[in-house]
């Protein structure tokens, strides 16, 4: 008799949860991460009765594997046995990835997996196996050719973890860029290019920056943002933020804002930053409902204080640096 | 046939003026920051966020550090929005100006760590692309905005908490929550 887990994906993980149940004649857990079985699958062994195979050293056929247990970085494993219909398990956080990112669905591969994400199932989730006994299996006598890593496997295994990380890092920079930097760039020369075209551009030149490249232009503009009834209305997405940071860079490159005004003038358009956002990222913080009705007012109040401070603060910092 | 050939020069000249923009931004910023992006990811892998936790725990425990230090470190390693969670390190009374000093820090980060905030690149990026065009060097900018937004977070945060305390006493009378 075997017992249903429940597998829930760890932090910065994708997919699941999944439900693993072993039957008579799926009853391997396969451990395909070199150098022997893994404490997670170990643990999966343990709790559902199943035994626990390293893949390497043992070949299993599909039909009898209950679930694999791998360390893929994203490129194959973690596409291979979802295409073959096997439920996977991967320890390293990766999503839809890699040349077989198809098969990779949520009800058949989770990852980046702790041990601490693997429960027993409880019955209204296996409804087949409501009854599933409980049973204490000692987990040692369910493996296999337990060998102790040696030097070559762990040094090995280090180099291949440092390499993952490595390469990881660079796709979440290019996730990163093509989601969340490059449609910003595209709104934003879209606009500039606009008033430029259109002869704004000039029209600011001559009207608008000579009074806002100054400190008081500066501090009426950070008043304005900073006002209670206001901030949370602009805060919002840090829109106007970067709005008018943007404009104020124009007219830095055009030469009508001075460029010593450019370190105030990053607090002077910001004083509202993140005034809408105020009872979510409070209750993210756990606070409890009391604070955030105090909290709300008090930080609205706050920013007409600190907002104007911030600017002069930055005025006299940039006219030291700019003296030296 | 010449106010046509016109309006359709004119209806390019606008996208042509801000693909002109759009080449700045490209050429001059996203290859540093795709590097930057990565390198940062490879080494927050590597210090792990269970010893940011645990260094965040520390900075909480004195004020100064509290609107200061914790925010920039929680910022520079967690980002916007995923920062705000920690203040559940600290006592009730306090999560609100921990919470003001770090939101307010969540865009003079992005100067030197735009993997901190990059869906909101711009508050930086539009004011330093305007400094860069006009011949100047972007390190300084950046820095300066990192070290006076440390100053500005803690006098916010200083500001916040005299006058989240002020409004709790005139509420409850004291600073000691009477049980509902």
């Amino acid at each position: 008799m075997y017992n249903a887990v429940k597998i829930e994906k760890g932090h910065g993980g994708w997919g699941g949860p999944l439900i693993i149940q072993p039957t008579e004649k799926k009853n391997k857990i396969v451990s395909i991460t070199g150098g022997g079985i893994d404490p997670l699958s170990k643990k999966i062994a343990q709790l559902t009765g199943a035994k626990a195979i390293d893949g390497f050293s043992k070949g299993v056929s599909d039909d009898e594997i209950a679930c694999v247990v791998i360390n893929c970085g994203g490129t194959l494993r973690c596409g291979v046995y979802p295409k073959k219909g096997i439920m996977t398990v991967n320890l390293t956080p990766v999503g839809q990835s890699g040349p077989l990112a198809q098969y990779i669905k949520e009800d058949i591969y989770v990852s980046g997996v702790v041990e601490k994400g693997i429960t027993l199932a409880d019955g209204s989730e296996v409804v087949e196996f409501a009854e599933a006994v409980v049973e204490e299996v000692r987990a040692e006598e369910n493996y296999d050719d337990v060998k102790d890593d040696n030097w070559v496997a762990r040094g090995g295994k280090a180099l291949a973890g440092f390499a993952t990380k490595c390469v990881q890092g660079g796709k979440e920079a290019i996730d990163i860029t093509i989601k969340d930097i490059l449609p910003f760039m595209a709104f934003y020369a879209l606009l500039l290019g606009m008033i430029m075209y259109t002869g704004l551009g000039g029209l600011m030149a001559q009207y608008v920056y000579p009074y806002l490249g100054t400190l008081p232009g500066l501090l009426i503009l950070v008043v304005i943002c900073g006002m209670p009834m206001i901030s949370p209305l602009v805060g919002s997405g840090a829109l106007i933020g970067q709005v008018l940071s943007v404009l104020v860079g124009l007219g830095i490159a055009l030469g009508a804002f001075p460029v010593v005004l450019a370190l105030p003038a990053f607090f002077a358009v910001d004083a509202q930053v993140g005034c809408d956002f105020i009872p979510v990222g409070l209750s993210m913080g756990d606070a409890e409902n009391e604070t955030v009705d105090i909290g709300v007012p008090s930080i609205l109040l706050s920013r007409l204080i600190t907002g104007p401070i911030a600017v002069v603060i930055a005025y006299f910092f940039a006219m030291a640096m700019y003296a030296v | 046939m010449e106010i046509l050939a016109n309006a359709g020069n004119h209806f390019y000249g606008i996208f042509q003026a801000g693909g002109q923009f759009l080449t700045i931004y490209v050429v001059n910023f996203i290859p540093w920051i795709i590097i930057m992006i990565t390198f940062m990811h490879i080494l927050f892998k590597l210090i792990g966020l269970e010893r940011i936790e645990k260094i965040a725990n520390v900075l909480g425990k004195n004020p100064i550090t509290r609107w200061s230090l914790m925010p920039m470190l929680c910022m520079m390693f967690s980002g916007n929005p995923m920062t705000y969670p920690y203040a559940r390190f600290l006592p009730e009374n306090q999560k609100v100006a921990f919470f003001d000093a770090a939101i307010s820090y969540c865009h003079p980060v992005t100067g030197l760590f735009p993997h901190a905030n990059p869906g909101e690149l711009f508050v930086f990026l539009g004011i330093a692309t305007g400094v860069f065009v006009a011949g100047y060097d972007l390190g300084f900018l950046a820095i300066s905005y990192f070290l006076v937004g440390i100053l500005v977070i803690f006098i916010r945060g200083l500001v916040t908490q005299l006058i989240y305390n002020a409004k709790f006493k005139k509420k409850y009378g004291s600073m000691e929550k009477k049980e509902a």
